[in-house]
């Protein structure tokens, strides 16, 4: 056909086109059939199918591309480092390789309580929970802040996997409450569910908890309580002051005996050195009452805020002081959009970096940033691919991790019901490997973790912990563990479906319970109707991970 | 398992490759290079060289950069693979990757405008490194290769999974995360500009045609 007569071509039938348009493997052959039948008596649809044939025949008449004459070399390197080191953590044998000695990065400008120091030495790790659906896209090319930035280099040490004996999370037990409390159940449905009760865990120390009450629709004062046991015996303390209405205690595994106290976004905040036997009243940065401050984050006694600057760029606030001083610290990258408006100092879906302990961690584009001193220093830890679905990234999630970055585990919502797939790093975030399995059972829509993407949490041995339905029978969840530099989950938990069915109000064992398996934590929120199951590790390790039960 | 009384945990036993059911040769190999088997990688590497290369060249309108493409592609599915599904078609797949990868690279690099662009300025780009003489008569290739850039590049996707690749309609839709619909529209849309397109440098390559040979003009073998 020249060109002439391709311009008298008339347009096909429309309700022929998607057929015409097909492939040969599109159609059946009674549809293939019918369109013969209907082409046979058409002529502008036979002129389009000879057309299309045409222009097919155009495309696949091109000469062929030269083919790659081997397999890529950087994919042969890769394989032969694989081969040649041999990672013993990277088998299938369980192996856990030793520690060999420290190799925590210079924290300048640091003084850590003897506490503290101590609980440092145990190598407790962090976990930073990054939400970033679209944040590569969003952010800007420009490098900026007052941070240094370095790339990773020797500096870094060796890998060093925590040691240590990995925590029992199958002795569950319910909580018990202070006796000073009312019933808690009967409290649930008189106030609807608002019954002002807060239990809050020290997750760096074992069975130390806090619990709070301040009713706010029925009469009586606001009562205080620790418990050293994981609640078996409750101890009455003061309240710093005379007329709460509200008390949102915070603590932070970073900071073992220090106990924050607000009451109100817009009210001073109190803190606590000795685990809320004494009170003294801290000075928020200024501003403050804009942008909900609540608690700042303690770590040892480096305070700080993640906020914005007058760009509505993120920025640190550090206080070294107990707030008499606050200075501010940039980060590396600048946020093309603005974050939505609104008091929140965190940036909503665009960036939202969650502290657990040992610093940030924030993707920037295919970059991984890491900041061990609060935005002094940025080190890029990493890179990956843009973040187009089809290949890499490693995180785009969670990312989970020790406080020398030598073991990274990125975990990512799959978007049905589950955290996977799992990416590793053992080289401080320069190279990734994916996880090839996750717990040996998958969530489903009607199993009991369906909906929840029960976010995984890394032990203070390297394991990483997933509550997953049990193989053979998805109407029973537990815990697995997969052993630290391995492939191997192993169970880890009995059944939980009796603790879950305790907990959860939804089904029928009353609401705002609370209960304690030690050193997890699972508690019950009661002003969420016995929504949000959070739990937490009491190994001095991770997390607060909210389960939202449907 | 577990035992419930004791709470003694041993391991769970996973699945083991030769366990899966695989009902073709390929979805065997995938199977295995999932599990890190590099030779059943490179024989997927084998079966899809040429094609991958093919497409990507094709996508981009430089066979070279084709190349590269396919080589980051390759690495890609390498690195992306553990984490797949079961059931994962292994073509479709690596078709996608090689999209992204294709997209991704000409979004940073701008090496190539991914909006279709006039007549005009395909003339401008080709002249005169490609044109020597003027009016020279296009190689038909040459032009087959710029009326496939002058596609919208959803419409070249789908076009060219389908008339390169060899795919399904339904294969593509799965791959780009569009609707079949979507797909068999951007198909026949593609093959309107392709025909326009290709039909407008025919008409270029005749005018130059008779320009050359007029007054003035060389002589055109």
């Amino acid at each position: 056909m020249n060109a002439s007569t391709s311009r008298s071509i008339k347009r096909p039938c429309s309700s022929w086109a998607n057929h015409l348009a097909a492939g040969p493997d599109d159609l059946t052959a009674a549809e293939r059939a019918a369109l013969d039948a209907h082409v046979a008596t058409c002529e502008a649809c036979a002129a389009a199918r000879a057309d299309y044939a045409r222009m097919d025949a155009l495309i696949r008449g091109l000469p062929p591309a030269t083919p790659l004459a081997s397999l890529p070399a950087e994919l042969t390197a890769l394989w032969r480092k694989e081969e040649t080191q041999a990672l013993p953590h990277e088998t299938d044998d369980a192996e856990i390789v030793e520690a060999r000695g420290s190799a925590l990065p210079v924290r300048p400008q640091r003084r850590l309580s003897s506490r503290s120091a101590a609980f440092g030495a145990i190598a407790a790790v962090l976990v930073v929970g990054v939400v970033v659906a679209g944040f590569a896209a969003l952010l800007g090319q420009r490098q900026f802040g007052p941070g240094a930035t370095t790339s990773v280099g020797d500096d870094f040490g060796p890998t060093v996997l925590p040691t240590g004996p990995q925590p029992q999370v199958g002795a569950w037990r319910a909580l018990t409450l202070p006796p000073e409390m009312p019933n808690l159940a009967a409290l649930y449905e008189a106030t609807k569910g608002d019954t002002g009760f807060t239990l809050t865990a020290q997750t760096s120390v074992a069975g130390l908890l806090y619990a709070c009450w301040a009713p706010p629709t029925l009469n009586g004062s606001m009562l205080l309580w620790r418990s050293e046991d994981s609640g078996l015996h409750w101890k009455r303390l003061t309240t710093p002051t005379s007329a709460p209405t509200r008390c949102y205690l915070v603590v932070w595994p970073g900071a073992p005996d220090i106990v924050f106290f607000n009451t109100t976004s817009s009210a001073p905040g109190y803190y606590s050195l000795d685990r809320g036997d004494h009170w003294s009243q801290y000075t928020p940065p200024a501003g403050y009452e804009k942008w909900n401050a609540g608690a700042p984050v303690a770590d040892g006694d480096v305070w700080y805020y993640l906020s914005r600057d007058a760009d509505d760029q993120p920025m640190f606030l550090v206080t070294l002081d107990h707030g008499a001083h606050w200075e501010t610290r940039g980060f590396p990258f600048h946020l093309k959009i603005s974050p939505p408006p609104g008091p929140s100092p965190f940036f909503g879906p665009y960036l939202r970096v969650r502290y657990e302990k040992g610093g940030y961690i924030v993707p920037y584009e295919d970059t991984l940033w890491w900041t061990p001193d609060f935005g002094v220093t940025w080190r890029k830890l990493g890179a990956w691919g843009d973040g187009s679905w089809g290949y890499t990234p490693p995180c785009d999630g969670l990312i989970l991790g020790t406080p020398n970055l030598g073991l990274l585990y990125c975990v990512v919502w799959n978007g049905q019901f589950e955290y996977r797939p799992y990416w590793r790093s053992l080289d401080h975030g320069l190279m990734w490997r994916a996880v090839p399995h996750g717990p040996p059972a998958s969530p489903t829509r009607d199993t009991p973790v369906a909906g929840i993407g029960a976010i995984p949490m890394l032990l203070r041995d390297g394991s990483l912990l997933q509550l997953s339905p049990m193989p053979g029978d998805p109407s029973k969840v537990a815990f697995y563990s997969l052993a630290p530099g391995t492939n191997v989950w192993r169970q880890a938990s009995k059944a939980l479906n009796d603790v879950v069915r305790l907990c959860s109000s939804q089904q029928g064992a009353g609401p705002a319970l609370a209960c304690v398996i030690p050193p997890t934590i699972v508690i019950t929120d009661g002003a969420n109707g016995g929504q949000n199951i959070y739990l937490t590790q009491a190994d001095g390790m991770t997390v607060m991970a909210a389960i939202v039960w449907k | 398992m577990i035992d419930e009384t004791t709470g003694e945990s041993e391991d769970v036993s996973l699945e083991s490759p030769a366990q899966k059911r695989c009902d073709t040769p390929e979805e065997l190999l995938v199977e295995r290079a999932r599990q890190g088997d590099h030779e059943a990688f490179a024989s997927l590497f084998e079966a899809y060289n040429a094609r991958i290369c093919n497409y990507l060249a094709r996508l981009v309108g430089d066979e070279e950069l084709g190349r590269d493409l396919a080589q980051d592609t390759l690495i890609a599915a390498w690195r992306s693979l553990p984490q797949t599904l079961d059931e994962l078609r292994f073509g479709p797949w690596l078709y996608r990757i090689a999209t992204n990868t294709a997209r991704s690279h000409l979004r940073h690099a701008r090496l190539l405008s991914w909006l279709p662009f006039g007549l005009e300025h395909v003339h401008a780009q080709r002249t005169p490194a490609t044109e020597p003489e003027p009016g020279a008569r296009l190689a038909e290739a040459e032009r087959i290769q710029l009326a496939l850039a002058m596609l919208a590049p959803q419409c070249r996707i789908c076009l060219l999974m389908q008339v390169e690749g060899g795919f399904s309609q339904r294969e593509i839709a799965s791959a780009l995360g569009i609707s079949e619909k979507s797909v068999s529209a951007y198909v026949s849309r593609g093959r309107v500009q392709f025909r326009r397109a290709h039909r407008a440098l025919e008409d270029e390559t005749n005018q130059g045609s008779e320009l050359s040979s007029g007054p003035g003009g060389r002589e055109h073998p």
